[in-house]
């Protein structure tokens, strides 16, 4: 691999200070209370002086200002013009900025450091919460009375929200995670990846030239008047198409413009080249294909600036960035145009962008505060097979590794033919930027995606859009990041006691078979099953309702002009898919693992303890049974040691919750599916469930991951753990984050081959996905108590990274305490 | 016919310091030596013995119950008191106690069981150029059960490495070594006297079986480094002599530590109050540089 002699770059280089501009920071939500867990309990406590956000942190509302007028003004248009109108006008007319020394530009709000809001999505929330909690957000009464005034016009047409004036009371009663404890509803946002390969050959040019071409052709086909809904249809979705496109084209023109204003002014006589340089580049890029590397960096953030955060703001990403830019980077080297140096200081620019951009997200932990999270997705195999690896996955390593800042993070994909240097570079990688980092396994994700229907090479193509959601670049996909968070231990509860509630005593799930009669693990499980279909039948509907909803009233004419096929169709990326992926979100696998092998031990076949025994205990939290308790929590072997007896347990139950979730179809007529992505929240929805038989106390946490042991409880050492979680059936299920610490000396044992061999172990073993906290156990107790010397510690929380000072104590303690890998 | 099981302690996976590689460490239990700074004092008697965790107890007193000879008392409430002369080690309060408090250490097994827990790791030992070592105690106490551990290794194509004292005939470590790719070899000093003094037995017999092993056999030199006994300029010199002369591929300095001391208290061994203090760093340093001013590689800790 050329990477052995890598360039030295230079240490004064000015991204190494822009870095530490506050533009650059995390705007990562904090929740305004902690979740504390002491003794095994949950509270959630609402600190005094705690902001939702870093304190230098802002709304804009420029966005919800410009869209609601742009919506206005097209009122009596058909919704798919009437947001492409509405859109174009926003980008026409927002703000742009320039800051010092930036080479590749693309704000998102009117200012650095402030959260643009989507009202079209939702203003509830929001509107209750200014003048509450994230008051301080928005400290101007006149900008407060203007938002206020703004959500006025939304009131019933954002469109989270539409599903409860619709819902049936019976499933209505359930929207509320409060009246049952086992899901909360999460909108989300929705998901999808441009073909970043086709419009660097054509332009966005050539999307508006193809647009034209196919109106021109709908126009002039006396057929279609036949049918004049669906020629309607098509006819309306390419003026949207054209519209945005050109709004879009039209914004790097006026990013121009301004490189050019900016440039008169400079003094500078090299920032003042550079800013001439931009100016060319905003000229020619989006609209043409881009020639060189800049360009082609420039030209992406523009279309993904639109695409992910103006249009409809989402976490992730999913393009296969070190794939997208390498034949740009070839030939610009080729040609002499630029220097491996030059060429990583330009991505280390695309970096900070990435880290500029600042957008409110609904909270999806209640108090916790929302992560955004960018990932990005480098390595694996190419469509036909072969190692993907090139120079720029190296390049976006070493950017990131650099520039220490936590967006975007990087999935990598492993396979069996990943060359040693890569490994060498990931052992480099996770000393520095633990966090950033998370590992992806092509020898399972393949299989996978082809069982459910890809083919071969477009499989081979898949990237990690979000924590764990997968998604095929450049396809027409358009999915929904959330869903719904599942505590599916409160299932296993309500099998217990027959569908009654704990807490409030009511009948809540169904009434299932007498816990008295049980004789095996099997009639538990029975119970459990026909509690979760239950529940999963009220999740479902409301999901397949939303669904109906967002496509009805969020068309996306940008992502559908720059995803494959939709064009052709004539159709919205909403009604085209590709594949129509929905996923949701459970949590507490472990938990109920560790559960029903301690029934089956203790109840079942040693008989050391009745269920009638075990059910009075679980009802008063185990009060006064501390010595049951204490069984239940020793005896029983435990999920993570390499130990089958708890294993196949393990194996089989996320099996059959996966046929049970699968079982219910999206509106589309395929399958729901189930995703990691709940784990960082295994905290959160622990709240509502009770006591466990796995000598988990009432509102106690679960484990976190979804294949992770329960903290303190693997005890045979790492290549046990990773025995234990290569038992489920990866390709047949998909709920796997995988969540495992290492102390840096650990990994740095015999000069990091163990670790390497470990990760070369975790493809051979088919192991989904994993990832890693490498930092000394001191280190986190220190940022503990001195966060303001901590502020850019990463870590890895679920599959988002995160600023550790940005996390609840409760999330703190769970990463320290999480058991720490040794070697030794 | 009953079939032939060990007396093993510990079997550790994900081992990573007796010998290359991700390993599987076979611990034996029984040893002829009484080393005064024994690190694993619940390896040295050949049967299994009762451990007692107190910090793990909860006074729940199921252990005081199921006792049948009545050795165990609760002492005011506060504390648990194990009567080691009488308790004829039945295990049933192991079994009894809910918070593992008490714990058996030792287990008879077969060659299929301990080869079934091997087995679980091979793929990590191909990835990683590990393999398996058994170690002890002794584990040549056991050796006709080494032996045929071995060579079930080696039927499955293992790297196998031995961890010994070098304590045994000649003609027995002759015939376990046909099986060995790796000897990991105690030397704890050089000085035959005081090798005696603090072992109970002379170094002769190790030294004298070392030279015979190092021409047919890859030899790691392990060295307990104990402060104030095996320290001394003279020792490490000779030591470094030996190592030089008979061509050990490195040394291994195992620095004395005060983590066994727990043990002790949990095994009911009364031992003499020890004044050895684990060296300070710089120490270390000074020791490795001394023995690597032979010509050898020498590593710390593993």
């Amino acid at each position: 691999m050329v990477i052995a002699e890598k360039p030295k770059l230079n240490e004064d280089r000015i991204t190494r200070k822009m870095r530490k501009g506050l533009a650059y920071q995390s705007k990562s939500g904090r929740g305004v209370g902690r979740i504390e867990a002491s003794e095994g309990k949950v509270e959630r406590v609402v600190e005094e002086g705690r902001m939702p956000y870093r304190p230098e942190i802002r709304l804009c509302i420029e966005r919800a200002r410009l869209i609601t007028e742009g919506y206005k003004q097209a009122e009596d248009a058909p919704i798919i013009l009437r947001r492409a109108t509405a859109l174009a006008h926003y980008l026409d007319n927002r703000t742009l900025y320039i800051l010092p020394h930036q080479r590749i530009v693309g704000n998102s709000a009117s200012k650095p450091c402030l959260l643009i809001t989507f009202p079209e999505k939702w203003s509830g929330w929001l509107e209750k919460a200014i003048d509450g909690e994230y008051q301080m957000l928005l400290p101007d009464e006149k900008d407060r009375r203007e938002l206020h005034e703004i959500h006025k016009y939304w009131r019933d047409k954002s469109v989270h929200g539409m599903e409860r004036r619709l819902l049936p009371k019976d499933v209505l009663e359930y929207w509320y995670y409060d009246n049952q404890g086992v899901f909360m509803w999460l909108h989300g946002g929705h998901v999808g990846t441009p073909n970043y390969e086709k419009i660097f050959k054509t332009g966005l040019k050539g999307v508006v030239e193809e647009a034209k071409a196919r109106l021109e052709e709908i126009s002039s086909d006396p057929e279609l008047y036949l049918h004049p809904a669906d020629y309607l249809k098509k006819k309306r979705f390419y003026e949207a198409v054209i519209i945005i496109t050109e709004a879009v084209i039209n914004q790097g023109k006026r990013f121009s413009q301004l490189c050019r204003q900016e440039a008169a002014e400079e003094k500078d006589e090299k920032r003042k080249a550079e800013l001439i340089e931009m100016a060319e580049i905003c000229d020619w890029v989006p609209e043409n294909p881009p020639r060189t590397l800049h360009e082609a960096l420039q030209s992406f953030w523009f279309i993904n600036l639109v695409a992910r955060v103006l249009d409809l703001q989402t976490s992730g990403n999913g393009e296969r960035i070190d794939q997208i830019f390498y034949p740009f980077y070839k030939k610009d080297k080729e040609e002499g145009r630029l220097t491996y140096e030059e060429a990583e200081e330009l991505v280390e620019h695309l970096v900070l962008i990435f880290n500029e951009e600042g957008a409110l997200i609904p909270p999806s932990q209640p108090k916790a505060g929302p992560l955004i999270t960018r990932v990005t997705t480098i390595g694996g195999v190419t469509r036909d097979g072969a190692d993907a690896t090139n120079e720029m996955t190296y390049m976006f390593m070493d950017a990131k590794n650099e520039m220490g800042l936590n967006q975007p993070a990087l999935a990598v994909r492993l396979h069996p033919q990943t060359p040693q240097a890569l490994y060498e570079k990931i052992l480099e990688s996770v000393l520095k930027q633990p966090g950033v980092y998370s590992f992806f396994n092509d020898s399972m994700m393949i299989p996978f995606l082809m069982n459910l229907g890809m083919p071969l090479e477009d499989a081979r193509d898949y990237t990690t859009d979000g924590c764990m959601r997968w998604i095929i670049p450049g396809k027409a996909m358009s999915q929904r990041a959330l869903g719904g968070r599942i505590a599916l231990p409160k299932c296993l509860e309500y099998a217990l006691y027959q569908g009654v509630d704990k807490f409030s005593g009511k009948q809540v799930g169904p009434r299932t078979s007498d816990p008295l009669t049980w004789a095996s693990v099997e009639d538990v499980m029975q119970a459990y099953e026909e509690q979760l279909r239950f529940f999963m039948h009220k999740l479902f509907t409301i999901y397949n309702l939303v669904d109906a909803l967002d496509g009805e009233w969020l068309p996306q004419p940008f992502l559908s002009a720059v995803v494959d096929d939709c064009l052709e169709h004539g159709q919205d990326v909403r009604e085209y898919k590709y594949y129509p992926n929905t996923i949701i979100q459970p949590v507490g696998q472990v938990t109920i693992i560790n559960a029903l092998a301690a029934m089956k031990k203790l109840v079942f076949e040693d008989k050391k303890v009745s269920m009638a025994e075990l059910i009075d205990a679980l009802k008063n939290d185990w009060e006064g049974r501390e010595d049951l308790r204490q069984m239940f929590l020793n005896e029983p072997p435990k999920w993570g040691n390499d130990d089958d007896y708890v294993d196949l347990i393990g194996r089989d139950f996320y099996t059959r919750t996966n046929k049970v979730v699968k079982s219910f179809k999206n509106i589309w007529g395929v399958s729901h599916n189930e995703d990691g992505t709940g784990a960082s929240t295994y905290f959160d929805y622990s709240g509502l469930t009770g006591a466990t038989p796995d000598g988990r106390k009432d509102r106690d946490l679960f484990n976190d991951g979804t294949v992770s042991p329960a903290v303190g409880t693997d005890v045979k050492g790492p290549l046990a753990t990773m025995k234990s979680v290569s038992k489920i059936d990866h390709a047949g299920t998909f709920t796997h984050l995988f969540n495992q610490k290492f102390t840096p000396a650990e990994v740095m044992r015999n000069d990091g081959a163990n670790f390497i061999a470990l990760l070369r172990t975790f493809v051979d073993l088919g192991i989904h996905h994993t990832q890693f906290n490498v930092i000394d156990r001191e280190t986190l107790l220190a940022a503990q108590k001195h966060p303001e010397q901590y502020g850019d510690l990463v870590v890895r929380v679920a599959g988002l990274a995160a600023y550790f000072v940005d996390l609840t104590k409760a999330v703190q303690d769970q990463i320290i305490a999480r058991t720490e890998l040794s070697f030794g | 016919m009953k079939e032939e099981r060990g007396l093993v302690f510990l079997i550790q996976r994900y081992s990573v310091q007796d010998g290359p590689g991700l390993r599987t460490t076979i611990f034996m239990k029984g040893c002829p030596l009484r080393c005064q700074w024994c690190q694993n004092p619940e390896s040295l008697k050949p049967y299994p013995e009762l451990m007692s965790h107190d910090t793990k107890c909860m006074l729940l007193g199921k252990c005081v119950e199921t006792c049948p000879v009545g050795a165990i008392t609760i002492h005011q409430q506060q504390s648990r008191q194990i009567d080691r002369s009488i308790c004829d080690l039945c295990f049933k309060c192991v079994d009894a106690c809910p918070t593992r408090a008490l714990s058996k250490v030792g287990e008879y097994m077969t060659i299929k069981e301990v080869m079934a827990e091997i087995e679980r790791d091979e793929l990590f030992y191909h990835r990683s150029g590990g393999g398996v070592t058994i170690s002890g105690g002794e584990p040549l106490f056991q050796w006709q059960f080494v032996l045929r551990l071995l060579e079930a290794c080696k039927q499955r194509h293992l790297h196998t490495a031995l961890d010994t004292s070098g304590y045994a005939r000649w003609a027995v470590l002759q015939k376990v070594l046909e099986n060995v790719d790796l000897v990991l070899y105690d030397i704890k000093h050089m000085d035959s006297e005081l090798h005696k003094k603090s072992t109970g037995k002379s170094n002769r017999l190790i030294l004298s079986n070392l030279r015979m092993i190092s021409p047919q056999k890859k030899v790691w030199l392990r060295f307990p480094l104990v402060p104030g006994f095996n320290d001394s300029r003279k020792n490490l010199t000779e030591l470094g002599r030996l190592g030089r002369e008979i061509g050990v591929e490195k040394v291994s300095i195992l620095p004395y530590h005060k983590l066994a001391e727990e043990k002790y208290r949990q095994l009911g061994i009364r031992r003499k109050v020890s004044n050895i203090q684990p060296p300070s760093k710089k120490r270390l340093m000074e020791i490795q540089a001394r023995i690597e001013s032979f010509g050898l590689q020498v590593t710390i800790g593993s």
